[in-house]
């Protein structure tokens, strides 16, 4: 899979997003079309449209039609807050090859009109939409989802994600010190979740440390599922500009390798940032027994940035 | 050439790209410059951490005499053969100077 940014405009403006940028900018066709040639060439198979908000590129019917016409499956994640057209272009592409992920706003942290606007789309997608929610304060619980999916009729699925930080941090994220808490919520909405027939995905970043002990085994989950999720995702922005993942872009981006793949471009970016693989998000994480035994990266590097301290010191000694 | 009689003076600044963090049982040290990590136990960590605080040299001597309880010249003895390591490392550079 491949994450390609078509568009930087959004119609929301959540407080948690690492994606805003002062200056909305769309991904051209032919840039469009070169990012596809850079998935096809690496042997990737799923094609995932990420924003700002997708569905607003004017060219966005025309997009889909490119990535299934090359046999690409899809992925588009969404607010749910869609144009008509693309509502439309969504709901007549083939449901075993184009799936809507939508991201739902907390219930009392939208407009009336967006939760409205939300529920339209999700009813009129139907199964081929999965639900998916950002965490970014401990108190931001799942619970409403299992509801959603029921009147709704929507995939009996929910993707979970944690709000990461920007480098910069000028974003509202879940500071790693609420893992816990989030987890012990987390632990407990997964047996409703369960008894409702609904599975749980987890998205980069958690660690199972923030898990309750004995969370993992019953839900059926190792530690290495959990843990080893921060690598090079490779997000290709509107400008087709790829970066290691959106936390992360401000440090560091490179064009579209006219000759390599993604592995390469990968391994590129894993080794520029290597250096700050043994810091995890905790303290305790260089002594953790699941990081020495290859289990848990340390969480999300931008985060563990955030730990990181840095004085451009000098002190004078005598000479012999 | 120096004024006769000045001092010799040999300053050590962190080196660009390196940077740390606190852990449980000490310091941390990155370097991304060579993509190399230094763990530091105590007391290497508490020198790290008095240089990182802006001490001056006698500042971090009576400090390090107090934690380590060392005499005046084994404390010394101690913070240059650590710096000079410190310097081996990349984490540390050295520039030498009449003062």
């Amino acid at each position: 899979m491949a994450n390609i940014s078509i568009t930087n405009a959004c119609n929301r403006d959540c407080s948690y997003c690492f994606a805003r940028s002062p200056a909305p900018r769309n991904m051209t066709i032919p840039e469009f079309e070169r990012s596809l040639d850079f998935v096809q060439r690496s042997g990737m198979d799923q094609v995932r449209l990420l924003g700002g908000e997708p569905t607003l590129h004017p060219d966005f019917p025309r997009f889909v039609d490119s990535v299934l016409s090359r046999g690409l499956r899809l992925l588009i994640f969404s607010n749910g807050l869609m144009p008509e057209p693309a509502v439309r272009c969504l709901e007549s592409a083939p449901a075993d090859r184009a799936a809507v992920l939508i991201n739902v706003a907390v219930p009392g942290e939208c407009r009336p009109e967006e939760d409205l606007g939300q529920r339209s789309t999700l009813r009129r997608l139907g199964r081929r939409a999965t639900l998916g929610l950002n965490i970014y304060a401990p108190t931001v619980r799942p619970d409403f989802l299992l509801g959603l999916i029921r009147d709704l009729g929507l995939s009996p699925c929910i993707r979970l994600g944690l709000a990461h930080c920007r480098v910069d941090q000028t974003n509202r994220f879940l500071h790693p010190r609420y893992y816990r808490v989030v987890g012990q919520g987390l632990a407990g909405f997964a047996g409703a979740a369960r008894a409702e027939g609904v599975a749980l995905e987890f998205d980069c970043g958690f660690v199972p440390c923030m898990f309750p002990p004995g969370f993992l085994d019953t839900a059926g989950i190792t530690a290495s599922d959990i843990g080893l999720r921060c690598s090079p995702l490779l997000d290709v922005l509107p400008d087709s500009r790829v970066v290691c993942c959106y936390p992360l872009a401000s440090l560091h981006c490179e064009p579209i390798p006219e000759h390599h793949d993604a592995a390469w471009m990968r391994n590129r970016f894993e080794a520029r940032f290597s250096w700050l693989r043994p810091a995890g998000i905790f303290r305790e994480c260089a002594g953790c027994g699941l990081r020495a035994s290859g289990q848990c990266a340390g969480g999300c590097l931008a985060a563990a940035m955030g730990r990181l301290r840095r004085a451009p010191f000098a002190v004078s000694l005598p000479n012999g | 050439m120096g004024r006769p009689g000045a001092e010799k003076l040999a300053t050590y600044r962190c080196a660009p790209h390196v940077s740390w963090t606190v852990e449980r049982n000490g310091l941390l040290l990155l370097n991304a410059g060579n993509a190399k990590a230094c763990p530091l136990g105590y007391p290497q960590a508490a020198l790290w951490e008095l240089l990182s605080r802006g001490n001056s040299y006698r500042q971090v001597v009576s400090k390090m005499r107090a934690i380590a309880l060392l005499s005046a010249e084994a404390t010394e003895r101690f913070i240059a053969d650590t710096m000079e390591s410190w310097v081996e490392a990349g984490l540390l550079l050295r520039e030498d100077r009449d003062g």
